[in-house]
């Protein structure tokens, strides 16, 4: 029980830590759908090169926790969702890779500059959408590992009003963490009014998305509104997210980074939170009205036993070379990437 | 095409791609760790250069990697859920560990790529070894899972029920074949990147052949490529030896060798024919295979005639495959002692244009080698996914029209492939606008002499 415990515990920090990482990183992309300019371009080139690719890493370590800790779970994620799943990785191919490329590419002419730069945004897009809808149809109830067409089977699970909803709520978000983060990233005022109109779009963004999630929810029959009311925990967590906006909003007006920062992440936490705890044990909801439950889907003893070592003895390896990394990158980045 | 084709040619070409930059990512960093020592004891700034430079053709295949194994780790549940389901918690293990090999990996090519002039010059030296340390543990970790495929362990399977029990998923780590198929792997990992960089190198000398900084170069990958292609036939040996015991229908098929029989011998080229069990135009060394399996010439080999019909691997693709991978194996082991015979006593042969274009041809005969090895080892597990206990078409995804995600995957990969290639040469394109040291040039006159104390500082 213990183990199942430590490998439980990791399983969510990894997830949590991909979101306010990996997913600030994505969200990178994304802001700058929309509009960007050369300078802010530069700033998030900065801030994410030397790290990006150990955010990254969090997302290998859920993946891994999840087929060797809870293969039940892993199997039926990877057979109904499997083109949801598909499409995420196409775009982290492409998004992964057009960002190195732009950055270690010898030569930086205009063309290739901005064909890397279109790639980086759209996979930035594709991405975040596809990871929202991924666990958008894992707690909506319409996976069926019996169906007996191709639709059912395969396409109606994510396919609807409210994984699709989930997705861009994700999206909303990821560019929301990205942008407050990145407004303490360079002193050049222009730059920082950039990354603040950014982040209140997006803040807003979030929450307009946030109300739809919960109309799809009711159209698609998912009760997500009464099974909130009767989680106490969950309740309190999102109503520490939507009682704290108002102050969200003035540090961010007024610029202060690490306040921004701390409340932006701890938004997100509090989201996953209460989306978590509404859920737990629950790891998957079939169609049939049963679903597929954490405990119920472990390992075998053993095998979560040296799971749950090979976790704890990884983590005094990794956190503090991670620390390192921060410590010698964040706040002053490199002047110029190699 | 077949759902089961599909999933399996996606499979392979997820690998034979990823595998391609996992090669680079293993053995580079120590090019460019060994580069860097060179210039913080001399100070000779073309050994700065090649570091750096280097530096960055390991980010592009890094980030390339990195995605691409993401990739995989979700294949694996997207076209074998029913083989995750049983094999994820039993040989699940290295795979946990390797999160943190890769983990360190990333954060050490971190610092490395960006830590110039910002970090203690020997954290800086350390962390470009850590990358390559890493990550060669994680080749090793994912290379021990593989070879629970072959050798399955650390459980007790029913097929009455269906049921696997007993897991220990320490002992199916260390299951028989992990060690001789890990070693394999990282020999042919430094050799295939050895040669391969050093070729591009020899190439760049064929126009320019006073141009130091690709003459460091070209020296330190035959330096590494080159030891590493010599160790490879004991590996090699070793691993005959363990399959010849463990999985005797895969040696069958390498060697296409149809009927059970003492004095085995070894065949050279030739070209099996399954349905009738003859091989037409190969040569046959009469015993070899029986002394190369067993360690005795008169000591019976195994032929596919003993096993079942619907037991058997293809044999032609295996047989051609692995005739592939001794054949390139073997010239480059001859290209390294060349080149370590020229280093000791003919220091001029290094700088001749017809050594220079062996090694420039030399470039894709590594990677070659370790596609073809991959084939030989998983073309020859078929029909098992693990062997002796699930079949490959047990496993596969019950999704329909997995053949459209394999064209996806095959046009994907092909663009990526044609990109790299692309930005490796602009990277060459600008070497010489980004460091100054590659104009340095030397006096070929001079150049024995030269080449005379870099033998000494070298070995």
């Amino acid at each position: 029980m213990f183990m199942y415990i430590v490998v439980l515990s990791f399983l969510l920090l990894s997830l949590l830590l991909y979101a306010l990482l990996g997913g600030a990183d994505f969200g990178a992309g994304v802001i700058q759908l929309l509009s960007t300019t050369p300078k802010a371009e530069k700033v998030i080139g900065r801030a994410i090169g030397p790290i990006w690719e150990a955010n990254h890493m969090w997302l290998v370590i859920a993946v891994v926790i999840s087929f060797m800790g809870f293969p039940a779970i892993f199997k039926v994620v990877s057979t109904a969702l499997h083109i949801p799943v598909f499409i995420l990785l196409l775009g982290i191919i492409f998004r992964g890779t057009a960002y190195a490329f732009k950055h270690y590419d010898a030569i930086k002419d205009e063309k290739s500059q901005l064909m890397y730069h279109r790639v980086f945004v759209w996979g930035s897009l594709v991405s975040t959408l596809f990871i929202g809808i991924t666990f958008g149809a894992m707690s909506l109830g319409k996976i069926d590992p019996n169906a007996a067409d191709f639709y059912t089977g395969y396409i109606a699970p994510w396919f609807n009003f409210f994984s699709i909803s989930v997705g861009f709520l994700t999206t909303a978000l990821f560019a929301f963490l990205a942008a407050v983060y990145l407004i303490g990233e360079n002193e050049d005022p222009e730059v920082k009014d950039f990354f603040i109109a950014k982040a209140w779009k997006w803040l807003l963004a979030s929450v307009a998305i946030g109300i739809v999630v919960f109309v799809a929810a009711y159209v698609d029959g998912l009760p997500l509104f009464n099974e909130l009311i009767s989680s106490p925990l969950s309740m309190l967590a999102i109503g520490f997210a939507a009682g704290s906006l108002p102050l969200m909003f003035s540090t961010i007006r007024k610029g202060k980074v690490v306040l921004a920062r701390l409340m932006a992440g701890a938004q997100t936490v509090l989201i996953l939170g209460a989306w978590l705890l509404l859920h737990y044990p629950h790891a998957i909801m079939l169609s049939n009205g049963g679903s597929l439950d954490l405990y119920d889907s472990r390992a075998p003893d053993a095998t979560l036993a040296v799971l749950g070592w090979a976790l704890l003895l990884g983590s005094l390896f990794i956190l503090p070379a991670l620390g390192y990394l921060y410590v010698v990158f964040k706040g002053h980045g490199p002047e110029e990437s190699i | 095409m077949g759902d089961l084709l599909a999933a399996r040619l996606q499979m392979a070409f997820s690998l034979g791609f990823h595998i391609i930059f996992a090669c680079v990512g293993m053995a580079m960093p120590f090019l460019m760790a060994i580069a860097h020592w060179r210039y913080i004891k001399t100070g000779d700034a073309v050994y700065k250069d090649l570091s750096k430079a280097w530096s960055k053709g390991v980010a592009i295949f890094f980030a390339t990697g990195a995605v691409s194994g993401t990739v995989l780790s979700f294949e694996l549940g997207l076209l074998w859920p029913e083989f995750m389901e049983h094999a994820g918690p039993i040989f699940g293990m290295p795979f946990s560990l390797e999160g943190t090999a890769f983990f360190i990996e990333a954060i050490a090519l971190g610092l490395f790529l960006y830590g110039w002039g910002k970090i203690p010059k020997w954290i800086h030296w350390s962390s470009g070894l850590v990358v390559g340390i890493s990550g060669v543990a994680s080749g090793i970790l994912v290379v021990a899972a593989n070879a629970w495929m072959n050798s399955p362990t650390g459980f007790d399977y029913d097929p009455l029920t269906n049921t696997y029990s007993n897991i220990d998923p320490i002992a199916a780590m260390f299951n028989p074949a992990w060690f001789t198929q890990a070693l394999h792997m990282i020999l042919a990992a430094f050799t295939a990147t050895g040669f391969a960089v050093a070729g591009v190198h020899a190439f760049l000398l064929i126009r320019k052949p006073a141009n130091r900084f690709h003459q460091q170069a070209m020296r330190i990958a035959l330096l590494v490529g080159g030891i590493a292609a010599f160790l490879q036939p004991i590996s090699g040996d070793i691993s005959a030896k363990d399959v010849a015991v463990r999985q005797p229908a895969k040696l069958a098929a390498m060697e296409a060798h149809f009927h059970t029989e003492e004095y085995a011998g070894l065949l050279i080229g030739g070209i099996p024919n399954e349905e009738t069990g003859e091989v037409h135009y190969g040569i046959k060394i009469p015993g070899l295979l029986s002394f190369l399996a067993h360690g005795d010439f008169k000591q019976e080999v195994v032929g596919l005639d003993q096993i079942p019909e619907d037991e058997r691997p293809p044999v032609a693709v295996t047989h051609f495959a692995f005739q592939i991978m001794v054949g390139a194996g073997t010239f480059l082991m001859m290209v390294a002692f060349l080149y370590f015979f020229a280093q000791r006593f003919r220091p001029r042969w290094l700088g001749h244009k017809n050594f220079l274009w062996l090694v420039a041809l030399s470039t894709p005969l590594g990677m070659l080698a370790v596609e073809a090895g991959w084939t030989v080892t998983e073309v020859g597990r078929q029909p098992w996914i693990i062997n002796g206990i699930m079949r490959t078409k047990e496993a596969v995804t019950p999704m329909p029209g997995i053949q459209y995600s394999f064209y996806t995957v095959v046009v994907v990969y092909t663009l990526l492939a044609v990109l790299v290639s692309w930005l490796m040469k602009r990277q060459v394109q600008t070497l010489a606008q980004n460091y100054d040291s590659m104009d340095e040039e030397i006096d070929l006159s001079q150049n024995k002499a030269n080449t005379k104390t870099e033998v000494i500082e070298e070995l």
